[in-house]
């Protein structure tokens, strides 16, 4: 079973992908075995500082294995890299939908 | 009397002002009595006050400030510390604790909430304040290590030699957010340095609502005020701030400046347009210095 997360502009899964992983709208979480969905608004969206870090918490503590970003800040990096998620790269053109067909297939990179 | 000298917006010539105020107002004060003038350059991201002042430093000291240090021997990954972190300085990840030390403030939540007692502070050092004496005017000012991220603690340490003297100046960082709040607090007058661009009028307007909501009564100086247009001081009318003084674009000024000379010894209608700077500082605040 993996739990998989996708940084999202919107709330469907018609959303555009949101590059940022620590300043991005909602998180769309997939389980892509049982195909269950949910979006949950980002809680450290607005944070003045250590968004990334807040996010990398939220990760950890949802249990997610498999993050689909655009870009991970360094502070995120240094925090995601001791958790053993992986995290794989989408860019803005990409609606959440097809970054979920596209990691599925094995096109998306890991990129960390 | 501690008087400050802000811009909102970089590079609109804040440290000239200051600078040149200061000396101004210590050949005022020459003979009279020793270092009754004090000069503080709380740009500590970027000092650069020494370069026109020359002081002869003669004592440096270390800004401390206060980070968790956790006992993994007490810890059991609670997660406590993370949730209570303002400033998302410290993760809990699975057995694994990462400390960013860069983001913390010092606050002590962490210390304070920790259902175990495991974490106690410990010293950091962020910067130095050097202290010394430029003949007889007082100087200070403060260096933020390269790489760090929060400088109003070294700004307080600077801030803390500003009721030495009769007469305080006080060169603040650009911008409008902590570090220029840090650098305003507890002062009498602040001078609003601009440039009539933009730019400038945009930051300037930004530095206006701040020093409105701090209480603090201020007027403008607009530097290379024969440029640009007449915004600023169309806004300075509609909003009935004093402009104590305009400074044309020299290349005098500029070339003497950029010798590290001293404006108001070197020449001498800027001395009388400073003179006359400090004379309608006195008049507004009533001051018998």
């Amino acid at each position: 079973m993996t739990k998989l997360m996708i940084t999202s502009t919107g709330e469907e899964l018609d959303s555009l992908v949101e590059i940022r992983f620590g300043r991005a709208p909602y998180f769309i979480f997939c389980n892509v075995e049982s195909g269950e969905q949910e979006c949950v608004p980002n809680p450290g969206k607005d944070a003045s500082g250590g968004a990334g870090v807040k996010a990398a918490q939220f990760l950890v503590d949802k249990g997610v294995e498999v993050l689909i970003t655009g870009k991970v800040g360094p502070h995120a990096e240094s925090a995601l890299k001791e958790t053993g998620i992986k995290v794989y790269g989408a860019d803005s053109s990409m609606r959440v939908k097809e970054a979920l067909d596209n990691f599925s297939q094995g096109n998306l990179k890991q990129i960390l | 009397m501690k008087i400050a000298v802000a811009s909102g917006k970089g590079g609109t010539g804040k440290t000239t002002v200051s600078t040149n105020l200061a000396k101004l107002i210590e050949k005022e004060y020459e003979k009279k009595e020793d270092h009754r003038v004090w000069f503080l350059d709380c740009d500590v991201e970027e000092p650069n006050a020494h370069l026109f002042l020359k002081p002869s430093f003669t004592a440096s000291k270390p800004v401390l400030v206060k980070v968790p240090q956790i006992d993994l021997e007490k810890c059991d990954y609670c997660a406590r510390c993370s949730e209570v972190c303002a400033f998302n300085a410290l993760a809990v990840l699975k057995e694994k604790i990462i400390f960013f030390e860069h983001m913390c403030h010092s606050c002590g939540s962490c210390t304070y909430f920790c259902p175990q007692e495991a974490i106690k502070e410990v010293s950091r050092e962020v910067g130095v304040v050097q202290e010394g004496f430029c003949d007889d005017m007082g100087f200070a000012h403060g260096i933020l290590n390269v790489g760090e991220a929060i400088s109003p603690p070294v700004i307080d340490e600077v801030k803390s030699y500003q009721d030495w003297a009769r007469v305080t100046i006080i060169d603040v960082p650009p911008g409008t957010s902590c570090p220029v709040i840090a650098a305003l607090k507890d002062i009498d007058f602040c001078l609003l340095v601009t440039e009539p661009t933009p730019f400038g009028l945009n930051d300037m307007g930004l530095l206006v609502d701040l020093l409105r909501s701090l209480n603090i009564p201020f007027a403008v100086v607009i530097n290379r005020s024969d440029l640009g247009n007449e915004k600023v001081e169309m806004f300075c009318r509609e909003e009935k701030i004093p402009v104590f003084l305009k400074i044309p674009f020299d290349k005098e000024i500029a070339r003497i400046s950029a010798e590290g000379g001293s404006l108001v010894e070197e020449v001498p209608w800027v001395r009388d347009s400073f003179s006359d700077l400090w004379s309608k500082i006195k008049e507004m605040l009533g001051l018998w210095v």
